[in-house]
């Protein structure tokens, strides 16, 4: 019985979509276009957020020791005994601490300028760097600021820094960029819901008599909502295959080009393909579900009267 | 049975006075015509009653049940109980004669098999079962509220609403609908009829409700009109 009822519905909607054809089909695609919209948001958002992670995990926390501090404090690689390394391990949400000597740091200054070995031996003996130890927290510790306050209290410390300012700006800069987005998909996603409810307005408008037959012999509410209900979420899906396949194939596509690792560095990896097949199974259900709203709303309005 | 106890219904905040306290008692397999001006408020008297508009004060009361009372998520059970033919027929245009009777059927949840069943009979009863494929605008006017007739009937209803049944039909085919819905009266259906058809009020005899600018102004047992008292 159930699904004999069922059955009519179904029948029921899809007739409605079929009669008001090109309402359903304006209405399709405004969907299609819009969840496109908010597909291609949520994949910008997710490889946002996955290159905030990814940066994020790049930032260590640089601490120079001065070069006044007795020098049995620090790492000494021939003992292998570290007083200041351990003390600092010591403090909570660590995930290493890795000594680099000022000569490394020299070396590495060097390269990084271009310019060729005679000068590191030039002034080898007038060595401008410090000794330092690279910390690196624990993943889902952000509290750089808390972690360098703490190692700074210790003696023999001449600085503590972790990133520059560039990169915090930037990591906020991608937050605010991420905030946008969510809020231009609400925005969609609302519009969306307004244009199929308009297009179940004009199809209950057909059926006016057939409803208020239905209620002059006793149709419950619900069976009256049903078709239209069904309806809703039909031209939701329908909006939502169009987008689904574009997202895949073109994803596909980015990801074959890039994939090697995206802009400058291998580390800032896109997200997999897998998130983006986690993106597609949403826009079913988000189509379906402002197609629901989307009739809900207007049928309610419809019934009340 | 139908039972009203100082109904007053008003429209737009208490500016129009539909009804004003409005007492009467119709009982079971009654039959009932109720005239009067266009306004009156007939329109509103039946509609109180299948529960299309709540009194504002008072009780009406049908078959027992306060339908002030019944929950909006109610009502179409409750109207399951009355059956109501229009002028208008309201029939739906795209359905078969036979679709739009087992459509009221298919609609409460009734079973396939015993829907055909059910509407075949209802089909014989108004004298259609030779139409059953044909579709509304097929038909003349009198056949087509023969179909709205078996429409409103066919759920067994203890009650049947008929607001001007005759008013879009030319004399012989009025003569045929009053002979039916008279005949299911005699089944012991309650009926209530709104009309504006002196000659049929005056033909059939029956008890006579005339409602003017909301008041009952008379009831009579087959008292038919009076065109002294009636003059519009």
């Amino acid at each position: 019985m159930i699904i004999y009822r069922l059955g009519k519905h179904i029948k029921s909607a899809l007739t409605g979509i079929f009669r008001n054809f090109w309402m359903s089909f304006s209405s399709v695609t405004a969907v299609a276009v819009t969840l496109l919209l908010v597909a291609i948001f949520s994949i910008l958002s997710l490889n946002v957020k996955s290159f905030m992670g990814s940066i994020e995990q790049n930032i260590s926390i640089r601490v120079m020791v001065d070069n006044a501090y007795d020098t049995k404090q620090i790492y000494d690689p021939k003992t292998k005994k570290d007083p200041l390394g351990d003390r600092i391990r010591s403090i909570s949400g660590i995930e290493k601490v890795e000594f680099v000597s000022k000569d490394e740091e020299f070396k590495k200054y060097v390269k990084l300028t271009g310019e060729d070995n005679s000068l590191y031996e030039r002034f080898k003996n007038k060595n401008p760097m410090l000794n330092v130890y690279k910390v690196t927290l624990k993943e889902g510790n952000n509290d750089y600021e808390k972690v360098s306050k703490e190692i700074k209290k210790m003696d023999g410390i001449k600085d503590v820094n972790y990133g520059t300012g560039g990169i915090h700006k930037l990591i906020a800069l991608f937050n605010q960029v991420s905030n946008v987005l969510i809020f231009f998909m609400v925005a969609l996603i609302l519009l969306a819901i307004f244009l199929i409810s308009n297009t179940i307005k004009l199809t209950i408008y057909n059926r006016k008599t057939e409803i208020q037959i239905m209620r002059l012999v006793g149709a419950s509410n619900g069976y009256i909502r049903s078709p239209f209900i069904l309806e809703g979420i039909f031209i939701g899906i329908l909006g939502a295959v169009v987008p689904t396949v574009l997202v895949l194939l073109l994803y596909g596509k980015i990801l074959a080009t890039y994939s090697n690792g995206f802009f400058i560095t291998s580390s800032l990896q896109l997200v997999s393909m897998h998130d983006i097949q986690i993106v597609a199974l949403a826009l079913f259900v988000i189509g379906g579900l402002v197609g629901m709203l989307g009739s809900i709303l207007s049928v309610s309005r419809y019934l009340k009267s | 049975m139908i039972k009203f106890t100082n109904v007053t219904k008003m429209y737009r905040k208490g500016r129009v006075h539909a009804l004003n306290n409005v007492s009467l008692f119709i009982g079971k397999g009654e039959f009932v015509y109720v005239i009067g001006p266009t306004g009156a408020g007939k329109s509103t008297f039946i509609k109180l009653l299948y529960r299309e508009e709540k009194a504002t004060s008072g009780i009406v009361e049908v078959n027992g049940i306060q339908v002030n009372k019944i929950r909006n998520s109610r009502v179409p059970f409750y109207r399951r109980q009355i059956g109501v033919i229009f002028q208008d027929f309201k029939l739906l245009p795209k359905k078969t004669v036979y679709e739009n009777i087992a459509f009221t059927l298919e609609v409460i949840g009734k079973h396939p098999r015993l829907i055909r069943k059910q509407v075949l009979s209802i089909l014989q009863l108004v004298g259609l079962d030779d139409k059953a494929k044909a579709f509304p605008h097929e038909l003349s006017g009198g056949q087509q509220q023969r179909v709205a007739i078996a429409r409103a009937i066919i759920n067994n209803p203890s009650v049947v609403i008929a607001d001007e049944p005759t008013g879009n039909l030319d004399p012989e085919s009025s003569k045929e609908i009053m002979n039916l819905l008279e005949e299911i009266s005699k089944r012991g259906t309650t009926m209530i009829m709104v009309t504006h058809d002196r000659q049929m009020v005056n033909t059939f005899k029956h008890r006579t409700i005339t409602i003017e600018s909301g008041y009952v102004s008379n009831d009579t047992m087959g008292g038919g009109y009076n065109d002294n008292l009636q003059t519009w």
